[in-house]
């Protein structure tokens, strides 16, 4: 009954009330969205970086993330490989060789990291091999081949079949160095990293750096991201904690969980700056509401109605408003994340790009239920608390004056 | 020539659907200087007439002339004019602006002619003393009484000097001696100024006291004497 | 009384005959001009102070004179030889605050059984301190003495890579101009944090001389870096184009830091927008709150229209009073808006919101730091306030027709 009445009060005066529903939903669908390409941004610079050069997890010898130190090696890889293969939830997982080195060409040099990888493998764990631009990825039965950043292979003016010589450090004394065939540039999101990474087969960092069968780490995929922590803690419990170290992508790059995190916050910041002006919008209209129904109130009064009734049924009134405006709100913000979902933001046409970010031009929105279900609570408590004053103003009504007021 | 002059006036109101007639053809002369009362019961078509003479609004079919110019068919900026000029109202429910004082009321008319203002303020002065509100001048509409605000009304709309002034029911929410002194207070306005006024009423006492009552029923002109 | 007083005074009282309702309006306006200033100071003051910090900690300086082509093609076989007319003007100039030469170029490091891709810097130390903090981002050790060929500052995290300590003995290895190998040993004197990854794990500072020396450089330099005392964009280019007319444009290239550093541009682009989509949404549920104000004012007034069209007003006034009444409430309401954000941002910029311990840290890495800045001028102030205002008459248009519009005999009936 009361919602009943509530409801018909809301379409008394329709403009008005379409008017305030339409301030509510737009704001709400502005926040959704908003918050659906910060969560689109922070998704593709975590993927940018995990999927490239990372992984999910990492799992080193103990020691190695702090010191990167060769030494610090895992001595048994396909023991370990195995193991973490048949843990529930790991997609994939690849061994990798790390180093730091220079490679020269006739025309320059630069200092790379190097990347010793099983080509079948890595293809299975990163998005390298699809990130190609010229030639070809890596193969199974390459030897010394390499396969380098295009920017990277444009500063030592190399083509496709040169000739480029790794020079690094390895366990045996001296400087090691050898020669390494180009067969295929790549490009990722990340133009620093283009610039400094080279890939050569696992076999061939192994011996250059006389690592002799030991590996760096190995890179682990997951197949859902909810699932990152509780995969992590089985691989803790698998491996001797005093013999390796398992890392998620949160671990390895705390900068970017803190840069997601700084995002987060800040739409949050923007979100109640909204909600705040919802308030104002919301506050006025019920105003009005009572004082037009001065006379109404009154009566009602009169006839002996309970005021916590009253003071109810303007709630209710407003939280009517207020469900209308988060189903139209979400509703919008449904079809613009689907539209953009489309084709993407392209940043293009104001920025030229964000790779310094781990971007890409193009930002595809994600639409994940928390959000929708948070911000539109949020919106419908804002138009609760924006009625209590309104309301609590219809209460303290006297209702011969009320009537008279009319 | 005739002051007001209507030819075979009708008004049919469309209310979902259903046509209303309120006026069936009213031919109707009114002089210069008259004091005319308009009677008939609610619904006859009282007020549709006085907003047809006055411009607030057109007739279905038929004319009416002020001064043998005919205003049904002007604009809604040269009707605003003409009023400005040459009609006065008055209402029923004394509609004074809430947020003006009395002689802002009275001044606002004459602000809208573009009178300059030291003239302005003398003029609604002396008019606010003929209505003997002298003293009421700087008072908002709310701490008046209802004879009081209905007495600015008639200041308002005699104050621009037009030819005619149409009140409608100006008298039904006044008890009988405040609408007495209204009707004294018109009366003599019309007979210093030579102002014509034309006020509908269903009262019997201010009937009696018209130079010439015109009555209508069913929209139409059922006497006139 | 004049008749535009008049009509100010009808629409002054009109204001405030629902008092509360047109204080919440305003407030509604002034909530909204105060978050439009306020957002722009801090947008307009944290970029600024962004980019100082940015090249500061970078070292890059403010402007940069290279090697024609170096901007695209940053290797060591772009270099030159500055003439001493080119010297003898950065000398004389008195809006520098200081230049400095720089060799440049990568190279392997080691130490023991440690061994790192580095990017070696050549710099003269005393010409340095007038462009650049290095001196003042030693933690450990000391910075280069002038005359000390065989010291190394290195980078506190190359320095953990390399496993090395204070004095330890460094091998570089490089590439030289001429395409052979150099090799020298220097010795680590001290170490430094920008706070930056990408350089306190990479770079490697040397005396020019000993640089020059490593890649067969002759007297030659990849660039000279200048700072300015004043350094606004206006200054920045008037510099460039007396530079311009001082070298010759087919050898030399001048670059403003925008130039230089266009992804920090692009960010910068990029936070603005992405403040100025929220001050868009922001504005657009004030406008639907104001609107129902101003319309609902115009409705409950209906009657009042039609009497005032009886009496001979015409429309237009009607239309133009309605705007006047939202114009004195978008005034005062964009007045104390605007003077509550210029309030709150003038206290910012005395007092920079501290945000460390917060993830307002990430920026530590890219050599900024947690510190919300803010900057007040007249336009900061004013503009935001007069867009509020200018939207605050737009919204208005809409009821000021419907009120123009009503028909005086409907408008008579209406209760």
């Amino acid at each position: 009954m009361d919602i009943k009445l509530a409801w018909r009060n809301v379409w008394r005066n329709r403009r008005r009330s379409v008017i305030i529903i339409s301030a509510i939903a737009i704001g709400l669908a502005g926040v959704v969205v908003y918050e659906a390409l910060t969560v689109g941004m922070t998704t593709q610079m975590v993927e940018n970086i995990v999927g490239t050069s990372l992984g999910d997890i990492e799992i080193h010898h103990r020691g190695f993330q702090e010191s990167k130190t060769l030494e610090l090696a895992i001595d048994n890889p396909e023991q370990v490989l195995r193991l973490v293969r048949g843990t529930e939830h790991v997609s994939a997982a690849a061994p990798r060789v790390r180093a730091q080195g220079l490679v020269s060409s006739a025309r320059a040099s630069a200092g790379v990291q190097i990347l010793g990888v099983d080509p079948t493998a890595e293809a299975a764990v990163s998005t390298i091999a699809h990130s190609l631009v010229r030639g070809r990825f890596l193969a199974a039965a390459d030897e010394y081949a390499i396969y380098l950043g295009e920017a990277l292979a444009k500063k030592l003016k190399v083509g496709l079949g040169r000739k480029v010589v790794l020079m690094a450090k390895g366990l045996a004394p001296g400087m090691a160095s050898n020669a390494f065939r180009v067969v295929g540039t790549f490009q990722t999101a990340s133009p620093n990293f283009d610039k400094m990474t080279v890939y050569i087969p696992l076999a061939a960092a192994q011996s250059l750096l006389s690592l002799d069968g030991k590996i760096s780490e190995i890179a682990v995929r997951i197949d859902r991201q909810r699932s990152l922590e509780q995969v992590a803690a089985t691989l803790r419990t698998k491996l001797a904690p005093n013999e390796y170290e398992v890392l998620t992508w949160k671990e390895l790059v705390p900068n970017l969980v803190q840069m997601t995190q700084l995002w987060e916050e800040w739409v949050y910041l923007f979100a109640f700056v909204i909600y705040i002006a919802m308030v104002f919008g919301v506050t006025n209209t019920m105003l009005m509401v009572i004082s037009e129904r001065t006379r109404e109130l009154g009566i009602m009064l009169a006839l002996g109605t309970r005021p916590l009734r009253i003071f109810r049924m303007i709630l209710i009134e407003s939280a009517l408003m207020g469900l209308v405006s988060v189903a139209l709100g979400s509703a919008a913000s449904f079809g613009v994340v689907w539209w953009l979902s489309l084709q993407g933001l392209d940043l293009g046409w104001f920025v030229r790009g964000l790779s310094f970010l781990g971007l890409s031009r193009i930002i595809y929105p994600v639409l994940t239920p928390s959000i929708l279900l948070i911000s539109g609570l949020s919106a419908l408590v804002a138009t609760v608390l924006a009625a209590i004053w309104p309301a609590w103003r219809a209460v303290r009504l006297e209702p011969v004056e009320a009537i008279r007021d009319a | 020539m005739s002051l007001i002059r209507t030819e075979g006036l009708e008004k049919i109101y469309r209310l979902d659907h259903v046509e209303v007639p309120a006026l069936r053809g009213v031919d109707l002369t009114i002089e210069g200087e008259e004091f005319l009362a308009i009677a008939g019961p609610s619904g006859s078509g009282k007020t549709t007439l006085l907003n047809l003479i006055g411009g607030l609004d057109r007739p279905t079919a038929g004319q009416v002339f002020l001064e043998e110019q005919e205003i049904t068919r002007l604009n809604k900026s040269r009707l605003a004019e003409l009023r400005l000029r040459k009609i006065g109202f008055v209402f029923q429910a004394y509609n004074l602006l809430p947020v003006l004082t009395a002689l802002e009321n009275v001044e606002y008319v004459m602000l809208l002619q573009g009178i300059a203002a030291g003239e302005r303020r003398q003029r609604a002065l002396a008019i606010l003393g003929e209505v003997g509100l002298a003293e009421y001048a700087n008072r908002f509409p709310n701490l008046m009484s209802g004879g009081q605000q209905q007495r600015v009304a008639v200041a308002r709309a005699i104050v621009a000097q037009p030819k005619l002034v149409l009140a409608d029911e100006p008298t039904a929410n006044l008890d009988s001696t405040a609408s007495s002194e209204l009707l004294d207070l018109m009366r003599q306005l019309n007979r210093d100024h030579g102002v014509t006024f034309v006020f509908s009423t269903h009262d019997p006492l201010v009937m009696e006291r018209a130079e010439r009552l015109v009555r209508l029923r069913d929209g139409k002109v059922f006497g006139d004497e | 009384m004049s008749s535009l007083r008049l009509l100010m005074k009808l629409a002054w009282r009109n204001v405030w005959r629902n008092r509360r309702r047109s204080l919440i309006t305003i407030a509604s306006v002034a909530f909204s001009a105060a978050i439009l200033v306020f957002t722009e100071a801090l947008l307009v003051g944290s970029h600024e102070q962004m980019v100082l910090q940015v090249l500061d900690t970078h070292g890059v300086g403010q402007l940069q004179i290279h090697a024609r082509g170096y901007q695209d093609d940053p290797t060591i076989f772009r270099s030159f030889v500055p003439s001493a007319k080119l010297l003898r003007f950065l000398k004389g100039d008195r809006e520098l605050r200081g230049f400095a030469p720089r060799v440049q170029g990568e190279g392997l490091a080691e130490v023991g059984q440690e061994s790192k891709g580095v990017m070696v810097v050549g710099i003269d130390p005393e010409l340095e301190q007038g462009v650049t903090p290095l001196a003042a981002e030693i933690v450990t050790g000391d910075y280069l003495e002038p005359n000390d060929l065989q010291g190394a500052l290195v980078g506190e995290r190359l320095l953990k890579s390399l496993k090395a300590k204070i004095g330890a003995s460094l091998a570089l290895v490089t590439q030289t101009r001429r395409g052979t190998l150099g090799a020298a040993r220097f010795q680590i004197r001290g170490i430094f944090r920008t706070g930056v990854p990408a350089l306190d794990e990479n770079l490697i500072y040397l005396n020019i001389k000993s640089t020059q020396r490593l890649f067969a450089f002759g007297d030659r330099v990849t660039m000279l870096i200048l700072k300015l005392r004043d350094p606004t964009l206006a200054k920045l280019n008037h510099l460039k184009r007396a530079l311009l007319a001082q070298v010759n444009p087919q050898k030399l290239e001048v670059l403003t830091w925008p130039e230089f550093m266009p992804e920090l541009v692009q960010f910068l682009r990029f936070d603005s927008a992405s403040g100025y989509v929220f001050l868009l949404i922001l504005l657009l549920v004030i406008a639907f709150g104001v609107l129902n104000t101003i319309l609902m004012a115009v409705l409950e007034r209906t009657r009042e229209f039609g009497v005032l069209l009886s009496l001979g007003t015409q429309p237009r006034r009607i239309f133009g009073m309605i705007l006047l009444e939202a114009l004195l409430i978008s005034l005062i309401g964009a007045t104390a808006g605007a003077l509550l954000g210029s309030g709150v941002s003038a206290y910012v910029v005395q007092h920079p919101i501290n945000l460390s311990g917060s993830s307002m840290e990430s920026f530590e890495s890219w050599g900024i730091k947690p510190l919300f800045y803010a900057k007040l001028s007249w336009g900061i102030a004013v503009y935001p306030a007069l867009i509020v205002l200018g939207l605050g008459v737009l919204i208005a248009l809409w009821p000021a027709l419907r009120a123009a519009r009503i028909e005086p005999v409907e408008a008579l009936h209406t209760r």
